[in-house]
């Protein structure tokens, strides 16, 4: 069910080694013997050569340090590149890369005979053919991938299942197709395109893509003297295997030195109010329907795709964005680190300027692991505190924030409402772009990124469908169960802060 | 008949390389041999470097997959069937 792959493994490995050796002040020093030693930890060679398996280790490494692969960082050994990731430039806001050496060009002919092939009397393949793409070639039907169109009748004709489809994982994963096969058919990204939300990275069978990691930055946080709040997303709980109970992982976090833990949830419970508002006075007066938020691949996916559906995108900033704002609004010196399942997240973070770095789970793992922090080894008194309502918590599930918004309108406004929801970009676009044609209608679209919603982004460390049970079992344990009844959230908004709704003028221009 | 001791890591560092994977394993076993399998859960083995990591009947196996640990014990628990029949 959960299945922590081969490549996740050693993504995590090298997370874990690269945040320990900066945990421990050692970076600079060692940095360049990691590859070495990586290589000996996994005895199982996965590749042809130690050469190539420690190359594309360092290019992990390069990752993890929060450093893009250009060309020029490329070159250099990793001991040479540590004071500039140390100096968090961030000389790009696209979050996932591709490792080119790691890249192992899978075929791009999407049909494909193979040898099951009989070369059969009746030829049916040749015969479906539309295009006559097919041809027979030592004794085997042959596709002419010139003028193949990929419509897939030779293989639906074939009576022995000799044709086979095949994609390349990484295009097949990505919902808004921003993956090509550049010369020498290496994965290339369109970064135009791009929304970085991770599903390639967890697709690559090679892990050729990665995203680039925040570890060193919190580090440096945590060890400075600033006052670091840490945000975790509401779909934390039972990323530690916990069950519903995060309060370990919240003692686990104070032992990392963050000052406090908060929910985003309480952000959640914020702008399930605020969104309320908003869809009572749009809806339908102003635009026919409203869209959600909170998820930024969603978010990027409209204003890239559908401009004209721009304005239909809630003016709320999401729950993460709200959070940060709240802490720095009471306190401006104070640092905040997101902590979710989401890659997208680290550039929304960048972008709306609260936030100061962003984890995911995968990451804070491999740092508790990296500090000598065992989550499970820890004891907790204090009762699991109520920070934000069941609806909140939500969030991170698909299909919540429909219900929490829901809840926060009067009850005879709540029929009026026609949500729909989408999951996964593939599906957003679908929904997209027929609610923009008018073929299907609906007052309120809730878009998530990820199959599930954030329950199953992918920076997570438990399949969605546990941690789905252990986020609805502590809902409806604490009590509070719809944002309306979240008092802190209500004083806020009744206050009607500025930070509450984006600023359009100031992200326009951005690339 | 005497149950086989698995001590199971859920520290952080074998959850992380995949603890849950190898109790899924676990569960599954337990439910194809009922009442041969003493499953105990450990906050550490401390053998954090090479997780994920199973003790079975005292002996350390590190590093281990979903796949070979399902191998190991069901041979086990045919070895140790043969072994009372
Ligand atoms: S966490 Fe499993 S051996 Fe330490």
């Amino acid at each position: 069910m959960n299945n922590v792959s081969e490549i996740s493994k050693i993504r995590r490995r090298v997370f874990t080694e690269v945040a320990r050796l900066h945990w421990q002040g050692k970076l600079s020093e060692e940095i360049d013997s990691l590859p070495e030693k990586l290589v000996e930890q996994h005895q199982q060679r996965y590749r042809c050569c130690e050469y190539k398996e420690k190359a594309i280790y360092a290019e992990r490494i390069k990752l993890a340090m929060g450093l893009s692969l250009t060309a020029e960082n490329h070159k250099k050994p990793l001991g040479t590149l540590t004071e500039k990731a140390l100096k968090f430039a961030n000389d790009t806001k696209s979050q996932i890369e591709v490792i080119d050496i790691a890249c192992e060009q899978c075929p791009i002919n999407k049909f494909f005979v193979t040898n099951a092939c009989r070369n059969c009397l009746v030829h049916s393949c040749l015969q479906s053919c539309p295009r006559g793409a097919i041809s027979i070639v030592q004794n085997q039907a042959y596709i002419d991938q010139n003028r193949c169109v990929e419509c897939g009748l030779c293989k639906k004709s074939c009576r022995y299942g000799a044709i086979l489809e095949i994609h390349r994982p990484c295009e097949q994963a990505c919902g808004v197709k921003a993956i090509k096969s550049g010369e020498d058919r290496k994965a290339v990204i369109d970064h135009t395109k791009c929304v970085d939300c991770g599903t390639c990275v967890i697709s690559c069978p090679f892990g050729a893509l990665s995203d680039r990691s925040q570890l060193l930055k919190v580090i440096t946080l945590l060890k400075s003297k600033s006052r670091v709040i840490a945000l975790v997303a509401p779909s934390i709980i039972g990323q530690f295997g916990q069950k519903e109970d995060p309060r370990s992982i919240f003692a686990a976090l104070e032992q990392l030195g963050f000052a406090k833990t908060v929910e985003v949830a309480v952000g959640a419970d914020i702008i399930a109010i605020a969104e309320g508002e908003e869809y009572l006075k749009r809806v339908p007066g102003e635009i026919p329907f409203l869209t959600s938020s909170c998820c930024p691949a969603f978010v990027k996916v409209v204003k890239d795709n559908f401009k004209d559906l721009e304005k239909n995108i809630s003016s709320c900033v999401s729950p993460m964005a709200a959070t940060a704002s709240m802490l720095k609004e009471r306190d401006p010196e104070v640092k905040t680190v997101f902590i979710g399942p989401c890659m997208a997240k680290k550039r929304e973070a960048l972008e709306a300027g609260c936030i100061d770095a962003v984890l995911t789970y995968e990451e804070l793992a491999a740092l508790f692991v990296a500090a000598g922090i065992n989550v499970s080894g820890i004891e907790t008194m204090n009762e699991d505190e109520v920070q934000a309502s069941a609806h909140g918590q939500g969030f991170a599930s698909s299909g919540g924030v429909t219900q929490a918004l829901l809840a926060s309108l009067p009850e005879e406004k709540r029929s009026h409402v026609k949500p729909l929801k989408a999951e996964g970009l593939l599906e957003c676009t679908q929904v997209l772009g027929k609610l923009a044609k008018g073929e299907i209608t609906a007052t309120f679209l809730e878009g998530m990124g990820c199959q599930g919603g954030c329950l199953g982004g992918p920076g997570v460390l438990v399949d969605s469908r546990l941690t789905k049970k252990f986020l609805h079992i502590r809902g409806s344990k604490q009590g509070m169960i719809s944002c309306l009844e979240n008092s802190r959230a209500r004083e806020i908004i009744s206050r009607h802060p500025h930070y509450l709704h984006r600023n359009n003028d100031k992200e326009s221009g951005d690339v | 008949m005497e149950k086989i001791a698995v001590e199971i890591c859920v520290g952080t560092s074998c959850h992380l390389y995949g603890a849950l994977d190898l109790a899924q394993v676990l569960e599954e076993v337990n439910m194809k041999y009922p009442e041969r399998l003493e499953i105990i859960s450990r906050t550490c083995l401390g053998n954090c470097d090479k997780g994920p990591n199973v003790r079975l009947a005292g002996k350390l196996l590190e590093r281990i997959t979903p796949e070979e640990l399902r191998n190991i014990i069901i041979q086990l628990v045919q070895k140790k069937e043969k072994e009372n029949e």
